[in-house]
C-alpha cells in the first residue's frame, strides 16, 4: 500500500512526543540528602530558611511534631499529608515539594522506610532519601 | 589519597587491641599438626591474640600483612567507612559550620539516635491483643486507637478512667451507688497501625492515590455504658442511663478535603438502672483531620511564636425512640437530633525548640504553661423542634512542666440534650493526669 509522505512523517511525530512525556515523569534527576533535608525543614516549619543552617535535630523524635493529635492518628495523617504535597494542595516552595514521589506507609529492610515505623526526624530523612533512590533519582 | 589509605590503615593496625581474645584457641596456629606450637608458632598466635584485626586479616598465619591481606583489609576498610558516614550522614548535615560551643549545648542535651521500630505482633500472638476497654465515656474510647504501635493500644495516659461509688447511710438507713463507666469489647479490628493487619500490599511503594478517599481500617466493637446514680429508698432526683450498644466504625483517609475521617455508627438500647427505661437508638459521628487547616491537630510548627491553636469537628446525628421514660428526663416518645461539637485549643508560647534547637526561645519559663479552650454543642431536635446549645470555655495552668498536673477554671452555660437539664455553672478544679 502507498502512503504519501506527508502523512506517513505525522504519526511518528505523535509517537515521539509522547514518548518524551512519558520518560520526562518516570526518570527521575539528581539531588543531595542536604535538600532532602531542607525540604523535610519546610514541610514542618515554612519559616525555615533552605539556604541557611539545619535546624531541625535529626534526633528529635517523630512525635514531637505531632502537636495536638495522637500519635497513631497522627501518622497516618503524615503518609496521606506528605503524599499529596503538591503546587495545588499546599503553594509549596518550588512547587511540588517532594517531586511527586510517594513515601511508603511499610518497611522493607534496605528498601523501604515506612511512616509507620520510622522513630525520628532523621528516619524521616532516610525514609525519603530511599525514596527517591526507588523512583530513579540519583541522591549524593 | 594513597596516603590517607595507609595512614587509615596504620591506624587500624597499630591501635592497641581493646577486649583481645585472650580466648583464641590455639589449633589452627599448630601448621604442622604435631600437636605441640613451636617457638614460630606460638608467636604468630599471641600476636593475634594481642592484636584481633591482625588475627583476621592475617589468614596465611605469617604473622604480618602481605600485600594481598592488606587490599582486603583496604577494601573491607573502605566500604565500612562508606556505610558509617552513610549513618551519621544526618547529623554531619546538622552540625556543620556550626560553633563548638552551641554545638555542645545543644549535643549534651538531644536524645539518643533512634532507629526505625518495624512493627511486631504482641506478645503471646494477635489473638492476645487488647481487646477489653474500661473507660469513663464514649469519648476515651470512640477509635479504639492505638497511643503508638510499640507500646500499646488506647493510651490509659490520655483516657479517663471509669469510676464507681456506694454510699450507705446508717442513720437514714438508705444506700445510694454512682457509676461512670464504659465498658467495651472489640470483636473485630482491621486497622492498618496494628501489627495484626496483613492486608496491606507486600510493596511499600505500591501506588496509592491519595487524592481519593479509601477505607484504611475498621473496627467492631461490644460496648455498655453507665452513667448515674441509683437510691434505696427511690428518690425524686434520680437519673440514670444504662446503654448497649456496637460501634462500628471506619477510617477513611485521603480524599479532596481531609487528610483522615472517622465514621462511627453506633446502635444502642438505652434503660437505666432499675431496668425500667425503654429507648432505642443509633448515633452516626464523624470526625475529619486536615492539619493544613489545624483540624484535628497539627503537624508541624506551632502558628506563631505567641500562640499556637488548633480545632475539633465531631458532626453527629442521634435518632431514639423512647418508649418509657424510666429514670430520665426524657419523654415518651421519638427524637432525632443532629448537630456537632467544635472546640477550639489555644496555647500560649509554644514549644518551637523542636524546630530550632540553637534558637532562642521568647519566655522559656512559660513554655506549655498556659492552655485554654472553648467548647460549643449544638444540636437540633426535630421532631419536638428543640435546639441545644451548650458551651464552654476553660482556662488552665500547668503546676509541672509536662501538664500531669494543672489548675483551670471552666464556665458552662446552655442545655445539655442528653439529660435536657439547663446549666450555667463555674468551676475551679485541681486536674490530675497520668
Amino acid at each position: 500500500m502507498r502512503v504519501a509522505k506527508g502523512k506517513k512523517a505525522k504519526p511518528a511525530k505523535k509517537q515521539k512526543l509522547a514518548m518524551t512525556a512519558d520518560f520526562a515523569g518516570m526518570a527521575g534527576s539528581f539531588i543531595s540528602r542536604d535538600e532532602i533535608y531542607h525540604r523535610l525543614e519546610w514541610y514542618f516549619d515554612h519559616s525555615h530558611n533552605p539556604k541557611g543552617p539545619h535546624a531541625i535535630d535529626p534526633n528529635t523524635p517523630i512525635d514531637a511534631f505531632f502537636q495536638g493529635m495522637d500519635p497513631s492518628t497522627a501518622r497516618k495523617v503524615l503518609w496521606v499529608n506528605i503524599n499529596k504535597i503538591s503546587s495545588t494542595y499546599v503553594p509549596a516552595w518550588k512547587s511540588a515539594l517532594f517531586h511527586g514521589v510517594q513515601f511508603p506507609w511499610t518497611s522493607k529492610p534496605n528498601v523501604a522506610i515506612g511512616l509507620r515505623d520510622i522513630q525520628s526526624f532523621g528516619n524521616l530523612i532516610d525514609s525519603a532519601v530511599l525514596t527517591y533512590e526507588h523512583f530513579g533519582w540519583h541522591v549524593s | 589519597m594513597r596516603f590517607a589509605v595507609s595512614t587509615a590503615l596504620a591506624i587500624v593496625i597499630m591501635t592497641p587491641s581493646v577486649g583481645a581474645a585472650e580466648t583464641l584457641s590455639a589449633t589452627k596456629y599448630d601448621k604442622n599438626k604435631d600437636g605441640v606450637l613451636d617457638e614460630n608458632e606460638a608467636l604468630v598466635w599471641r600476636l593475634h591474640v594481642q592484636d584481633p584485626m591482625l588475627a583476621k586479616y592475617d589468614v596465611n598465619l605469617n604473622g604480618r600483612l602481605d600485600p594481598a591481606e592488606l587490599e582486603r583489609l583496604r577494601a573491607d576498610s573502605a566500604t565500612s567507612f562508606s556505610d558509617r558516614s552513610r549513618s551519621v550522614a544526618n547529623d554531619v548535615l546538622f552540625f556543620k559550620n556550626r560553633k563548638i560551643a552551641d554545638i555542645d549545648k545543644v549535643a549534651s542535651s538531644r536524645p539518643p539516635p533512634a532507629v526505625p521500630a518495624e512493627v511486631k505482633p504482641p506478645k503471646g500472638g494477635c489473638e492476645n491483643q487488647q481487646r477489653l476497654f474500661v473507660r469513663r465515656d464514649r469519648l476515651d474510647t470512640y477509635q479504639y486507637r492505638e497511643g503508638t504501635f510499640i507500646t500499646g493500644f488506647v493510651p490509659k495516659s490520655k483516657a479517663k478512667g471509669a469510676s464507681a461509688s456506694f454510699t450507705h447511710d446508717d442513720l437514714d438507713r438508705s444506700n445510694s451507688a454512682t457509676i461512670n463507666g464504659r465498658v467495651s469489647y472489640v470483636i473485630s479490628q482491621n486497622d492498618p497501625m496494628s501489627p495484626c493487619f496483613t492486608g496491606l500490599p507486600d510493596d511499600p511503594y505500591a501506588k496509592h492515590d491519595f487524592k481519593a478517599p479509601s477505607l484504611f481500617g475498621t473496627t467492631v466493637a461490644l460496648w455498655t455504658d453507665a452513667q448515674g446514680t441509683i437510691n434505696s429508698p427511690r428518690t425524686k432526683n434520680e437519673k440514670s442511663a444504662l446503654k448497649a450498644g456496637i460501634d462500628a466504625q471506619a477510617a477513611i483517609a485521603g480524599g479532596p478535603f481531609f487528610d483522615l475521617q472517622y465514621l462511627i455508627a453506633s446502635p444502642y438500647a438505652q434503660t437505666d438502672f432499675r431496668g425500667e427505661a425503654r429507648i432505642y437508638g443509633v448515633t452516626a459521628a464523624w470526625e475529619p483531620f486536615a492539619p493544613n487547616a489545624r483540624l484535628g491537630g497539627t503537624i508541624g510548627a506551632p502558628a506563631t511564636k505567641y500562640l499556637d491553636w488548633f480545632w475539633q469537628l465531631r458532626a453527629e446525628a442521634d435518632v431514639k425512640r423512647v418508649d418509657v421514660v424510666g429514670a430520665t428526663a426524657l419523654t415518651r416518645g421519638d427524637y432525632a437530633w443532629t448537630g456537632a461539637v467544635a472546640r477550639l485549643h489555644l496555647t500560649p508560647f509554644p514549644d518551637r525548640s523542636v524546630y530550632d534547637p540553637f534558637g532562642e526561645s521568647l519566655f522559656p519559663d512559660l513554655v506549655g504553661r498556659f492552655y485554654a479552650d472553648i467548647t460549643v454543642n449544638y444540636h437540633r431536635e426535630f421532631n419536638r423542634g428543640i435546639e441545644a446549645l451548650l458551651w464552654g470555655a476553660e482556662v488552665g495552668f500547668n503546676i509541672t512542666p509536662d501538664g500531669t498536673a494543672s489548675i483551670s477554671v471552666s464556665y458552662t452555660d446552655g442545655l445539655d440534650k442528653d439529660t435536657l437539664i439547663k446549666q450555667r455553672q463555674y468551676l475551679v478544679a485541681l486536674n490530675y493526669k497520668l
